[in-house]
């Protein structure tokens, strides 16, 4: 999109194209070819009128030029107080937006092209025939060339000022290179994702932006610029000035311009992405064998009571284990399925008044068959029984996780211990076991869902992992905080508050 | 060599409990279990004649197990065979590089399981 052309002069500013307001002649030249050229100037004219002003010296017309405005100077080069090109260099830089026809004597034309070269509109030739003919066209001319040269530097300056105004707001890094690869502009956001200012890498080869084992694969990209090739996404890793290394998505495509064609590109930093893809296929991983360890079991006590070759106490153990395990995975389904209704917001807290002692009964009831089976003592150590308001079914899932995950790390002969105490604000559930304990580095990630925790050795948190997940959001649905407490290689402790009062909406 | 004692380690209690019934269908196998490699290092003092090691387990993974008992000179010696669900080239080549009898894949066949182990030390 353009925008219509508008004549912006900030140090300048021109009276509007009309015939009846004469133009504004600033001449500077000796007092009798003033003279001439005022006479000249001034006849009565059907197409345009000009006001001369006339001054001697150079410091005369700056003077004057910083005082009032003029749409154009006439400058003699040879002045009491400068000669030759430098008159006209000092006047331009003085005032570089206006326009300035050069009058000059006839052997001294040379000079008069020189000031052209230099930025001056025009040069005129005093003492001939067509003066004065000549220097009221050479005025006008200058005059609209000046103002067209003016507009369109303004429209350039102003769209290179929205080109980078896009370029910064960009939320990728951009940088430009030049069809040789060598960075030629790059926004802010390049200099936060690089850890470098952009003084340190323009005019420097695309491969410092990258390791040096990606430097001739992205280099490849700048021998055949434009030739539709190179409208590409590259997936490599990106290093930083300090040297670390991270995963980034290169968009690259050519730009066409004014100076050639260079090549645009996008840098995304898709580390996140990464991590989350990564978290969720580990996710995947574990709930896949989640899933296959009790049906194996199923299998496998459905297989050999199948081939006939086992006594009928082993028949009815099996059965038993085939039962079991069939919950386990039912119960693993549920689990993942109400993590999905709790994280769409689906569950509503019933909040009743409760008795500590009650809910941690009740959840440790449901897991007395494992806890026997795993021989696994389960031992409640409540010693006030202060009341809560809390959604009982809720709060037993949330026990019943944290019980089984302990029962299920504990060694034969094991104790799981269940704490219940009673703060000024709030209530304290402790579940410790004397399992091998979680490594430190895990301890951070141990809450956070399609996350598990790994056990010291590598090996995942297993199912417990989404039952930590659903315990997570229930106890903070509750206005409660969970955590856990770790001794490598001696047990663990999986503590949830729940405040004393009700914190939450909902209460029925 | 003639299988008699054979240690079992697994840490999912069903699981290593429906392999025991399998392997009691030979009724020349006396089998010994663990549930967990800690308790695999010490059950190996007595040096069974194979061990039917899994690889992943909570604490000392099969992998460390298997290292901890081939530094042990007791029980360096020791028939393994892993079991795994892992086909990952990682965790063969710890195995190759660790003398395996071989690896058998999990999800088994409770009922062939038996099979399995004896063509595995066919040549022991």
């Amino acid at each position: 999109m353009t925008e219509p052309l508008r004549i912006i002069l900030t140090a300048h500013n021109p009276a509007p194209f009309d015939l009846e307001v004469p133009w504004r002649v600033l001449l500077v030249d000796n007092v009798n070819d003033a003279k001439m050229a005022t006479e000249l100037l001034t006849q009565p004219r059907t197409d345009m009128q000009f006001a001369v002003t006339h001054v001697e010296s150079l410091s005369e017309a700056i003077t004057r030029l910083s005082m009032s405005e003029f749409d154009v100077v006439a400058l003699d080069l040879q002045l009491p107080d400068s000669i030759g090109l430098d008159t006209f260099l000092k006047l331009h830089a003085a005032m570089p937006e206006l326009p300035v026809v050069i009058v000059t004597e006839q052997d001294e034309q040379q000079m008069g092209m020189a000031a052209v070269a230099n930025g001056a509109q025009d040069y005129v030739v005093k003492n001939t025939q067509t003066y004065g003919e000549v220097l009221v066209r050479s005025l006008q001319y200058a005059i609209h060339r000046k103002r067209a040269e003016l507009a369109s530097n303004d429209a350039v300056v102003r769209a290179e000022r929205r080109f980078r105004g896009l370029v910064e707001s960009a939320p990728d890094a951009v940088v430009i290179f030049d069809a040789a690869g060598r960075i030629v502009l790059v926004n802010s956001r390049t200099e936060k994702m690089f850890g470098c200012s952009r003084e340190e890498i323009i005019g420097e080869s695309a491969d410092v932006l990258v390791p040096e084992r990606f430097a001739n694969y992205v280099k490849s990209f700048f021998n055949d610029t434009g030739k539709g090739t190179l409208d590409t996404v590259l997936e490599i890793y990106a290093i930083r000035k300090d040297g670390s290394e991270f995963p980034v998505e290169m968009n690259l495509r050519p730009l066409e311009t004014d100076e050639g064609v260079l090549v645009s590109s996008a840098i995304r930093d898709t580390t996140e992405r990464k991590t989350a893809e990564q978290r969720l296929s580990e996710f995947y991983a574990i709930l896949a064998h989640e899933l296959r360890t009790p049906l194996a079991s199923i299998q496998g006590s459905l297989d050999l009571i199948e081939a006939r070759r086992i006594g009928p106490e082993q028949e009815k153990e099996l059965l038993a284990i085939a039962g079991i395990e069939a919950r386990r995975m039912l119960r693993l389904i549920n689990d993942l399925l109400d993590l999905k209704k709790i994280e769409a917001g689906e569950t509503k807290l019933n909040l009743v008044p409760l008795k500590a002692k009650q809910i941690v009964d009740k959840a440790i009831d449901s897991l007395r068959g494992m806890a026997m089976e795993s021989q696994v003592a389960v031992v409640a150590n409540v010693t006030s029984d202060p009341r809560l308001f809390c959604d009982e079914d809720r709060i037993i899932q949330v026990l019943t996780n944290l019980l089984s995950n302990a029962i299920k790390y504990s060694p034969a002969d094991g104790v799981v211990e269940i704490a219940v105490k009673p703060n000024q604000t709030d209530i304290k559930f402790a579940v410790t076991d004397a399992g091998p304990g979680i490594s430190e580095t895990d301890l951070d990630k141990l809450f956070q869902q399609y996350n598990q925790g790994t056990r010291t050795s590598g090996r995942f948190y297993a199912s417990t992992g989404l039952g930590l997940s659903i315990a997570k959001k229930i106890v903070e649905q509750h206005g409660g905080k969970i955590g856990v407490e770790t001794k490598d290689g001696a047990g663990s402790t999986l503590w949830f508050t729940l405040p004393r009062k009700p914190q939450v909406e909902g209460i029925t | 060599m003639k299988i008699q004692k054979i240690l079992l380690v697994d840490d999912e209690r069903h699981v290593r409990r429906i392999a025991e019934i399998s392997l009691s269908m030979v009724a020349q196998w006396s089998v010994t279990v663990a549930g967990s490699g800690a308790e695999a290092l010490e059950k190996a003092q007595e040096i069974p004649d194979l061990i039917l090691l899994d690889v992943r387990m909570p604490g000392m993974d099969g992998i460390t197990t298997l290292r901890k008992l081939r530094e042990n000179p007791a029980t360096a010696a020791i028939p393994v065979i892993l079991l795994t669900a892992s086909t990952s080239e990682k965790d063969l080549e710890d195995a190759s590089s660790l003398a395996v009898l071989g690896t058998i894949l999990k999800p088994y066949s409770a009922v062939t399981l038996p099979d399995e182990i004896l063509a595995l030390t066919a040549n022991l």
